[in-house]
């Protein structure tokens, strides 16, 4: 065992089975002097998970001067070394009655002459999960799907197992995971023919399945890697994020999960695109004619009063539960979701406290969760809706409720959009074809104008003066940005715009206030060669900019009237108190109340590592999680 | 007269907050005050900001204090005099964990709201054997159902502050106060677009003629804070101090207080 200032020191004299981790020391009254290994008998005891505020309530207990303890990534959190046997039972006591997992090693000078561990504690049984695994019988054929399957059996096994150790609600979860994956891949299976609409050779359709299984492998993969390496017993435990391969990066992990859990209760439970879905029964005129001439309905948020016009108590029933995404690292994926993951990069770990690395990222992807639920249910999918798009477009028949006029907005956007800059022909007299060439290409753009509207109303709270320097520091961090500089610009100015809907200058407010938020960076990040080239664009394209979002106003109105409700920011955005200001690197336990804010609270233009290590650790144990929501009248 | 005394609810380590205190040697013991209360004296150099004193330092100011077994009260004439203490006093000489306590200000309003609903519509109490109920349960389940129903009916909720993030900072804060907050509507209709953050409890009671009536016994925030009435006569002051004492045992035996 080596503790050496940095990575490079330990490569200058790398055997190949070498493993590291960073750890960061904690100061203790008992500390007299700079650490070093004893020439003697001396232990090394890892302990976790364990708050650093509660562990602070066993670092009394050394008292000989020849120990020091450290804080760690792993899910063993706490390291402490001592030289003395006492002080050793002691803290292993310590972890007794607290619950606390340990694993205690003996050493000569650096050498580990023998381990012993914590009894193996299940918190929570898997059996029930294993059996369901078990009963799941991979398919023989195609063999693509044999192989993805079977991986994926033995990945959540082993996740399940692992995780059964350290959380019951890990657990959970992924049995929840499990039953939703298993039940999709089988449905796609079974769809494969009907949904292609054509014969399709049946040892394909099982095809389908297989980017599925791919995709939760893949996160499972790393999931269990990361999260449970570094448990007992450490030394066979390698995680395969190789600068933290002897403990893991488990609280990493574990923050990701308190951040996905807090907006699926939140932000996930309320259930946009279900409610959306609904609006196919409002059929009231005024709110037809309104919503199509940008009326009254359209200035203030809307959604909050679909329950009052839909007489049904309540108006969502039977509701699937949500898939628990499950959350990993990744540094070639970096922020990103599927229908089975979340991930966010590596970098997060030492460069989470900037907002070039900022986990409130995260917000924008599971923006994009919603935004492409509610798009599923408003575009057209099948030759039945997709005629009666057609007859809407060539007004042959006006829309028939609100969902129908949504639809007729967006595609007309479309249209717009597409007419200044032509990707496809889209005639006078809509058909079939050139509507679904359209949507085709281009719904990804739609997307992406709703998904920033969305995030900078819910996640941002309106508030241009924090979105959009969080948006264009973390934007610094995609490579190949500039040549798509236009697009974030006009992006920017479309979520912002929200903001100043009712303003009777709204364009130019908007502007305003992404120049102005821009400049902040400019003036203060002057390596920034984005945002230098983005606010000469702005500065320079004003009124094509203007033109552009002229085109997608309808876009942000649909967002910010039918896709907003009060209730729903209050349960997203609410906390009790205003954010408190950083108060230094202090483990005091107090709950975390809003993640989210937390993270706005505490992230800077400035990356440090140990912020982000404080960051991360505090999330991982403090943060509380809310109830899900439930909407009277809505919810059952 | 009477003293309106502030400050805080705080956790530690078993036991180790008593010794804790016996080593702040800024504080002097006066007396056994109140059953269990001890009073001292803190007397300090420094000025705590936004505090008024008079004359020269040394300044003193009076400390309550109740020591539990992992639980800790301090009480003075203004919060910021207690949290003076924690900081550079009693955190520096405790090697364990101190934290104010969570108190789910919030969910107590909103569990009230729903026993008022409840407990006034129902016809006959269901029993724990019933199962969870969240509409009628405080955070600590059914076994207290009968408690928390007999809570309700000795208290009122008659203050209430607020925060709202649902309205994009045109609205940020609100404040309620009245005899019975639960039976306005202007005030429940608000509770899904707020955040509650502090709130008076009132006592029910009855004046010396005999009339209903209530008065505010406490006041509560989220961290911990604590704020009420102390009466200057040394009998209802020490009532004031049981009644205090009781209302935060219930509090924390339904699971408000964390």
């Amino acid at each position: 065992v080596e503790i050496v200032p940095s990575l490079g020191e330990a490569l200058s004299a790398w055997g190949g089975r070498d493993r590291v981790s960073p750890i960061f020391e904690v100061e203790t009254t008992a500390q007299v002097r700079q650490f070093e290994f004893s020439r003697k008998q001396a232990f090394l005891l890892f302990m976790g998970p364990v708050a650093p505020a509660l562990a602070d309530g066993c670092l009394p207990h050394l008292r000989s001067g020849r120990a020091s303890a450290w804080l760690t990534f792993g899910l063993f959190n706490l390291v402490v070394y001592t030289a003395s046997k006492s002080e050793a039972e002691k803290l292993t006591s310590w972890a007794v009655s607290h619950h606390v997992r340990w694993e205690k090693w003996l050493l000569h000078g650096h050498a580990v002459k023998s381990v012993r561990c914590s009894n193996r504690t299940m918190r929570r049984d898997t059996k029930p999960v294993l059996i369901a695994i078990q009963r799941f019988r991979a398919p023989a054929s195609p063999p693509e799907l044999r192989d993805a399957a079977s991986e994926y059996c033995a990945l959540i096994a082993t996740a399940v197992c692992r995780a059964s150790e350290v959380d019951s609600q890990l657990v959970d979860e992924l049995e929840l995971a499990n039953t939703i994956i298993l039940e999709a891949a089988a449905g796609l299976a079974a769809a494969g023919p009907q949904a292609a609409g054509k014969k399709t050779k049946k040892n394909l359709t099982g095809l389908r399945a297989v980017p599925l299984f791919v995709d939760a492998n893949a996160a499972l993969s790393r999931f269990a890697s990361q999260a449970f390496s570094g448990m007992s017993p450490i030394r066979e435990t390698e995680c395969h994020f190789w600068t933290h391969s002897l403990l893991g990066t488990g609280i990493s992990n574990l923050a990701l999960t308190k951040i996905r859990r807090f907006i699926t209760k939140t932000l996930g439970e309320a259930r946009i695109p279900d409610q959306v879905e609904l609006f196919k029964e409002v059929t009231d005129r005024s709110v037809l004619e309104q919503t199509l001439q940008d009326g009254r309905s359209m200035s203030e948020p809307w959604l909050q009063n679909l329950s009052s016009v839909i007489d049904r108590r309540p108006l969502l029933a039977n509701l699937r539960p949500l898939a628990p995404l499950v959350t990993y690292l990744s540094g070639r994926d970096g922020f990103h979701t599927t229908q089975t993951s979340l991930s966010a990069p590596l970098n997060v770990l030492t460069s989470c406290s900037s907002l070039r690395w900022s986990l409130l990222t995260i917000t924008h992807e599971m923006s994009h969760r919603v935004i492409d639920g509610v798009l599923s249910y408003v575009l057209p999918a099948g030759a039945a809706e997709v005629a009666i798009a057609v007859d809407l477009l060539n007004e042959k028949q006006p829309p028939a409720n609100l969902l129908e006029c949504l639809l007729f907005k967006i595609i007309n956007a479309m249209a717009d959009i597409n007419t200044s800059r032509p990707v496809t022909v889209f005639p006078e007299e809509v058909t079939e074809q050139s509507l679904m060439d359209l949507i085709n290409t281009r719904r990804e753009e739609v997307e992406e104008v709703m998904v920033h509207v969305f995030d900078f109303i819910y996640f941002y709270g309106g508030l241009p003066e924090v979105y959009v320097p969080a948006i264009w520091r973390s934007w610094d961090a995609i490579p190949n940005l500039r040549r798509r500089l236009p697009y974030y610009v006009l992006r920017t100015l479309c979520a912002v715009y929200a903001k100043f809907w009712n303003s009777p200058k709204a364009t130019q407010d908007a502007i305003a206030a992404v120049e102005a938020g821009m400049g902040a960076v400019a003036k203060s990040d002057k390596g920034n060669v984005c945002i230098h080239d983005g606010l000469e664009y702005l500065k320079r394209e004003k009124e094509a900019l203007q033109i552009q979002m002229d085109e997608r106003l309808p876009l942000i109105g649909i967002v910010r009237t039918f896709l907003q409700s009060p209730e729903i920011l209050q349960m997203v955005r609410g906390q009790a108190d205003k954010s408190e200001a950083f108060r230094g690197l202090v483990f005091d336990g107090s709950p975390i109340e809003n993640p989210l804010r937390f993270i706005e609270a505490n992230t800077t233009s400035e990356a440090n590592v140990l912020k982000a290590f404080w960051l991360l650790t505090r999330l991982a144990f403090d943060a509380s999680e809310p109830e899900p929501t439930r909407l009277e009248n809505v919810h059952p | 007269m009477s003293d309106n005394l502030s400050g805080f609810l705080l956790w530690s380590e078993p036991e180790s907050v008593h010794s804790a205190v016996s080593r702040c040697s800024r504080i002097h013991k006066e007396s056994e005050a109140i059953d269990g209360w001890q009073l001292f004296t803190y007397e300090v150099s420094e000025r705590i900001p936004q505090v008024n004193v008079v004359g020269e330092p040394p300044y003193k100011h009076p400390l309550h204090i109740r020591l539990g077994a992992d639980r800790l009260i301090l009480l003075s004439n203004d919060f910021r005099i207690c949290q003076n203490f924690i900081d550079r006093d009693l955190r520096p000489s405790l090697s364990a964990v101190l934290r104010r306590a969570d108190t789910a200000v919030h969910d107590l309003v909103v569990c009230m709201i729903n026993a008022r609903k409840v407990f006034e519509t129902a016809e006959g109490l269901p029993g724990p054997e019933d199962g969870p109920d969240p509409m009628r349960d405080p955070p600590s389940g059914p076994s207290a159902r009968s408690q928390w129903e007999a809570f309700n009916r000795r208290h009122l909720l008659g203050y209430a502050a607020a925060r709202t993030d649902a309205f994009g900072g045109t609205l940020e804060r609100l404040e309620f106060s009245g005899e019975d907050l639960v039976e306005n509507p202007l005030f429940t209709n608000a509770v899904p677009v707020v955040r509650f953050r502090s709130c008076g409890l009132r006592k029910r009671d009855f004046d010396d003629r005999g009339y209903p009536t209530s008065f505010e016994l406490l006041r509560i925030g989220r961290m911990g804070y604590l704020s009420f009435q102390a009466p200057s006569a040394v009998d209802d002051r020490r009532e004031r101090f049981k009644q205090v004492e009781a209302l935060l045992r219930a509090l924390n035996r339904f699971g408000f207080i964390r």
